[in-house]
């Protein structure tokens, strides 16, 4: 069912919006002409490692770089002792309850996670840098650590001096009496109690950075693998105590961020830091093992989840309770994702009249955990559709039939849900009889009895996800903690010949921005393709932006795209009128070319336009030279894709082994630029969602060490682990922003987890049990077949 | 992360590797590399002198001779999974080769370099235990075998002296009569297996009259299953008598629990791992008939 | 020579002589130097791209002696007297391979940062078996990881360079 692609120069513009047309950065990357971080070298380049802490919590009793510093080729050693700027990582969300603490760049007193950094050394090559860790010597009086959230918050050893039981905050949505009220009526309820493991992103990049600084003119360029220059702009003009206009930062090609990659580290901020102290280039690339160490976690939700019914089995009631981890610091977004990302999507596609949830976050002793791919998104769709099914069974109803009964009805929007969200658009049922009609629903089951029979055991498991994406609305981000806007520029530039340049602030890293955005823009301007070049990730260049993250790009940076275009189709047509010598009123644009209604060969194509804005000889009054626009956009709302993915799966009962039968993956993510692309990210995204499910997870000894230290440890899922997927989408516009569009790059890692463990339940389900947690191990799935005595 | 630094030496020939390797402190040897480069990456490894057999060729080979299937140090996993004398006689390096980490580890990473790491979690030592092999030793003193019952000590040990080089393995041919199987079971693709069972049976009327058992990952070294193989000897092949069998080797493993599994998962596991195997195996021996008719349910973990 | 290399401080080294892509060249290496850093630094092949250091995302996969391997898990020194084919070698002339089309044709990438490997892998199994079914082709790339495109796109894409390959 794979979409066929088509080569750009095919399509005229006035089709390309839609289009599945090769993607423009593939040249480059697949042959020596992509510029990944570690692929700058500057002359004199020196490189940097970090000394990292080996335990989990401990006091910092010494630190002797005297061997280290007497090596050859060793240029300079630098502890916590020798930082002279701020040096402490900002929070950018803040919660009325928060405990900010203090998170420097070197840690001197004490470390707090396995990974924290403790030293720098700056060397001439990596390979001697290596040694020079190796001969730095760190005196540790080491302390007890935690690294689940709960034991954490009841009575585990106190991490940071300012956060009293480790509770970093406490935050709550939802209206708790009706909910409570809800619970008192209901005929029928159930519970949960439900892990979200924490998740280690793995992009294949690992984090690097290159910092050049001129002392002449006290600017530092630097390059690093980023989401959002900047934003790290900003936050690092702050902890290296540098002008902000003297700071330049650049994303060369990223490879892969997942999240990972939008949050402000000290690696990278130690590396503008240190070039500026030895005054020569310096280069980090982090190595895998530091990958595992230091990238920002993702998800770690403790939740006990219960659901209120009806005697006909309509939700009328839903509680939920996290304990989230938060690692050893906050990290840039980290208030928000167990909290505004995650509570207000509770509602999942169902009409729910009373929901409450509570959340404690909690210090513990693993890195600090942020954004990761979904984003708190994918902890809300999971407590959300395992009780669903959890609900379905107990009330001995169809988990699809019961899911449609209790949908928002196609006829109810915009609908306000309870817990401060207005979904913009959507049609439930359209994906529910999709995916049954691609599962062969009737016929599985039928399939499934009769496996049953001969000891074969067979599930079917659904997950009706949503996504709030396109974040987001500036001030109300702001009313709910946001030190930022989150709003998008772009800037839209002809050059005289007519060729056009636009620059965006979004900061693509595989998603093929330069695709879609071409694709827009060819659309917008009438222009083929060739002619367009899309510039992002670079504050030089780039006047403004907010990156790219949350599912953002295109229904946020698209609509900047958009607005910019409009602007500059504005200004050229008082020009073509000008030029045309007739009213403005009368000129129509269409396909590139402005024409004088009723004259059709009175025209000029807006490339001519151009040119003759740059001339200048004749330009109407009041019109200034030349043909650009530049704009803002700041999404009115949230836009809010969906849809249906479902599993079938076959356990084996001797092992607890799992294999896939089916994926099937409905998505409605509005209008599609791009459609091969947006079948890509839902392919990419579901990919991480079974590695999730099935094999993913950090996870640390009693002493905070990291078992899973590495590629060989910690399962990233491989062709063979990922089941062949059948796509299909339907079509449901967003009304808020120009383009109609929703949004796609997290929906596949936040659908497919539940769907593929409510399968596993499913196929157990003649074993009585209820739930397994994540990610299904075989140990586990054969512990909850034989728990009961094994008897189906 | 960068390995420590090292000398390199690269002999032509097993006599000048041996006396290399005597007159060197304590070298490392490096044949596939494939395990021994990580945990120089890691300095978990920090050898002063590394010799590499690769320039060796009289070390490459993979061939039936006097009585035995010979694999030479440098023959490599995917010499075994692409090599035709391989087939079904040798049903055990069959099932083995392919599930070996993955494919371009295979076509550097060697059989000898495994049994010489002697990781209870390597998969050739239980096929060589499985097949009663033979290591062959080159030291200063000449050659001499270590049968493999006798070679595994402890995880990472054996009873090779410091200065020998292991410049073979090798099993007794196989017979017509003969089959062979591994089953293991592992996380994914690549990894070292959680638990393992290779099983060969020898039939003649009927009747098993040669049988072995060895197991992956449930003990500090590579294991055979004596108890099991007596239980088999003389039997007629049934489900019944695989799954008493594979009961023993249960019985037998001593595994430990890790974050990969606890130690009472992987004593089931070795109990329906090894049930498969001799399934296959004795499928393999008889030619008549799938495996599945010796009461599993499904041919191979992980196919 | 470039910057990012180890001889330049006094520790010693070894002489090496090297076929890459074509081209034999001669350098002085420290012998714990390992092949991936030896093609980035001083052979400048971005291609080669490191992941892991250890063997298991396969993005520094380059032909060697004649099979796929994985650049980190080889020292330099094992290279001497060798040849070594890395995706620079694939296009001639700014045309693309057809693996390369393929890959293009298929939205078989996205980040790009795995992509040398899987084009090294597919290389290899297409030589080996012209016309590959679904299970060989996900056997094959059992050595490289992709976080990004979930696999689907390169299966089509391996599909699609083996028509290719069958029609020249």
């Amino acid at each position: 069912m794979s979409i066929e692609t088509e080569d750009p120069s095919e399509i005229d513009p006035a089709e390309i919006l839609g289009s599945a047309i090769e993607r423009r950065e593939d040249p480059a990357l697949i042959t020596g002409d992509a510029e990944y971080t570690d692929d700058i070298q500057i002359p004199r380049m020196t490189h940097m490692a970090v000394k990292r802490s080996q335990h989990a919590h401990a006091r910092i009793e010494d630190v002797d770089t005297s061997e280290a510093e007497a090596m050859d080729g060793v240029v300079d050693v630098f502890t916590a002792e020798d930082i002279d700027v701020p040096g402490s990582l900002p929070v950018g969300w803040l919660l009325e309850t928060l405990e900010q603490v203090d998170h420097p760049i070197l840690a001197g007193e004490k470390v707090r996670y396995q990974g924290d950094g403790v030293a720098i050394v700056v060397a001439e090559d990596r390979y001697t840098a290596q040694d020079a860790l190796d001969a730095i010597d760190v005196e540790y009086e080491r302390l007890d650590a935690v690294t689940d959230p709960s034991d954490a918050l009841n009575g585990g050893p106190e991490i940071h001096d300012d956060a009293a039981d480790n509770v970093a905050f406490e935050w709550e949505i939802g209206n708790a009496d009706e909910t409570e009220e809800a619970f008192e009526e209901a005929a029928h309820t159930v519970d949960l109690e439900v892990e979200n493991q924490l998740l280690i992103p793995n992009a294949m990049e690992p984090r690097a950075a290159v910092a050049d600084y001129n002392p002449s003119d006290n600017q530092i360029d630097l390059a690093m693998t980023t989401q959002n220059p900047h934003v790290h702009r900003l936050l690092m003009a702050g902890v290296i105590d540098h002008p902000e206009n003297k700071l330049s930062i650049r994303a060369p090609d990223v490879g892969g961020g997942f999240g990972s990659k939008i949050h402000h580290y000290a690696d990278e901020a130690l590396t503008a830091w240190a070039a500026k102290q030895v005054e020569r280039p310096v280069k980090w690339v982090a190595t895998r093992s530091e990958t595992y160490q230091t990238d920002a976690l993702g998800r770690g939700h403790e939740t006990h989840g219960q659901v209120a019914m009806d005697e006909d089995g309509n939700i009328t009631g839903l509680k939920v309770d996290t304990k989230a981890n938060l690692g050893a610091y906050l990290s840039t977004f980290a208030p928000s994702i167990p909290t505004y990302l995650y509570g207000t999507l509770l509602s999942g596609q169902y009409e729910i009249p009373a929901i409450h949830c509570e959340v404690t976050g909690a210090f513990t002793n693993v890195p600090p955990v942020d954004a990761y791919r979904g984003a708190g998104r994918p902890e809300a769709s999971y407590i959300v559709e395992r009780l669903v099914k959890h609900a379905a069974e107990h009330m001995d109803m169809d988990p699809a039939e019961f899911r449609r009964q209790n949908f928002v009805p196609g006829d109810a929007f915009p609908y306000e849900t309870p817990v401060a969200m207005v979904y913009d658009s959507g049609d439930y049922e359209k994906t529910l009889d999709r995916a049954l009609e691609m599962l062969d629903y009737e016929e599985f089951r039928e399939r499934q009895e009769a496996a049953r029979e001969e000891g074969r055991y067979l599930g079917v498991g659904f997950s009706a996800y949503i996504e709030a994406c396109g974040i987001a609305p500036s001030e109300l981000v702001g009313q709910l903690g946001a030190q930022a806007g989150l709003w998008e520029s772009s800037l839209v530039r002809f050059q005289p010949s007519g060729t056009v340049t636009a620059y965006l602030g979004t900061s693509g890293h595989g998603q093929g921005h330069d695709t879609t955005y071409s694709q827009i823009l060819a659309s917008e301007l009438g222009l083929d393709i060739e002619d367009i070049d899309i510039v992002e990730g670079d504050t030089d260049e780039i006047p403004q932006g907010m990156g790219t993250y949350g599912s953002r790009s295109a229904a946020v940076g698209g609509s900047a795209l958009v607005q910019s275009a409009r602007k500059v189709v504005e200004k050229a047509k008082k020009i073509a009128a000008h030029q045309l010598e007739a009213s403005e009123d009368d000129i129509e644009f269409e396909d590139g070319e402005f024409r004088v209604a009723g004259a059709p060969d009175r025209s000029m194509h807006i490339q001519d336009v151009a040119g003759a804005a740059y001339l200048a000889h004749d330009m109407p009054d009041d019109v200034e030279p030349g043909l650009e626009a530049s704009s803002f956009y700041d999404p009115e709302n949230f836009v809010f894709p969906f849809g249906m993915h479902a599993a079938i799966v076959e356990v084996d009962p001797d092992t607890g082994e799992i294999d896939f039968e089916t994926y099937v993956a409905v998505d409605d993510v509005g209008n599609q630029i791009n459609p091969k692309i947006v079948e890509g990210q839902i392919h990419g995204g579901v990919a991480q969602g079974v590695g999730q499910a099935l094999y993913e997870g950090a996870e640390y000894d009693e002493n905070g060490q990291l078992l899973t230290g590495s590629m060989q440890d910690y399962t990233v899922p491989k062709a063979m682990h990922v089941p062949e997927m059948e796509t299909d989408s339907t079509v449901t516009e967003s009304p808020h922003n120009p383009l109609g569009v929703k949004g796609v790059g997290e929906a596949g890692t936040i659908a497919a987890p539940q769907a593929i463990v409510n399968a596993v339940v499913d196929a157990l389900e003649p074993f009585g049990v209820e739930n397994i947690e994540m990610p299904l191990k075989e140990e586990r799935v054969w512990r909850a077949i034989h728990e009961n005595g094994g008897d189906a | 992360m960068k390995a420590a630094q090292f000398e390199h030496h690269e002999p032509t020939t097993v006599e000048e590797a041996v006396s290399l390797i005597e007159s060197l402190d304590e070298p490392t040897i490096l044949a596939g590399g494939q395990s021994l480069v990580p945990m120089m990456r890691f300095r978990l490894a920090r050898p002063e002198t590394v010799v590499d057999l690769n320039g060796i060729d009289e070390l490459d080979y993979l061939q039936e001779a006097d009585g035995y299937l010979k694999l030479g140090a440098l023959a490599r996993h995917a010499d075994v999974e692409e090599s035709s004398l391989i087939d079904r006689q040798y049903g055990s390096f069959a099932d083995t080769a392919p599930l070996v980490a993955d494919p371009q580890i295979r076509n550097r990473g060697t059989v000898v370099g495994s049994i010489a790491q002697s990781d209870p979690k390597g998969d050739w030592g239980t096929v060589l235990l499985a097949h009663e092999g033979e290591v062959v030793a080159h030291g200063p003193g000449g050659e001499r075998t270590i049968p493999a019952d006798e070679f595994f000590l402890l995880p990472y040990d054996n009873t090779l002296a410091e200065d020998e080089l292991i410049t073979e393995v090798r099993v007794p041919t196989s017979g017509d009569d003969e089959g062979s199987a591994y089953h293991k079971l592992k996380r994914k693709v690549g990894d070292y297996a959680m638990a393992g069972s290779a099983a060969r049976v020898v039939l003649d009327g009927g009747r098993i009259t040669d049988a072995t058992v060895a197991l992956t990952a449930v003990d500090i070294t590579n294991v055979s299953v004596p108890d099991a193989a007596d239980h088999l000897e003389g039997e007629r092949p049934s489900g019944d008598l695989f799954k008493q069998a594979g009961e023993l080797a249960a019985e037998h493993a001593n595994p430990e629990s890790d974050e990969h599994g606890s130690a009472e998962y992987k004593r089931n596991m070795v109990r329906v791992l090894t049930q498969r195997a001799l399934a296959d195996a004795t499928e393999r021996a008889s030619n008549d008939g799938p495996a599945a008719r010796y009461g599993t349910d499904q041919m191979a973990v992980g196919d | 020579m470039s910057v990012d290399d180890t001889g330049r401080s006094d520790r010693p080294t070894q002489e090496i002589t090297v076929t890459v892509n074509g081209e034999s060249v001669t350098a002085e290496v420290e012998p714990r130097l390992k092949l991936s850093d030896f093609l980035r630094s001083h052979m400048e092949l971005r291609t080669v791209r490191v992941g892991c250091e250890q063997g298991v995302c396969g993005a520094c996969t380059v032909e060697f002696d004649g099979t796929v391997a994985k650049s980190c898990m080889l020292y330099a020194v094992q290279a001497d007297g060798r040849e070594v084919t890395t995706v620079e070698a694939l296009s001639e002339d700014g045309d693309l391979h057809p693996i390369q089309e393929a890959f293009h044709e298929e939205h078989a990438l996205q980040c790009g940062f795995c992509t040398s490997g899987f084009l090294m892998a597919t290389r290899e199994l297409l030589a080996e078996n012209p016309d590959p079914d679904r299970d060989v082709i996900e056997g094959a790339l059992a050595d490289n990881i992709c976080r990004c495109t979930g696999y689907q796109n390169i299966y089509d894409a391996v599909e699609t360079a083996a028509d290719k390959l069958e029609g020249e």
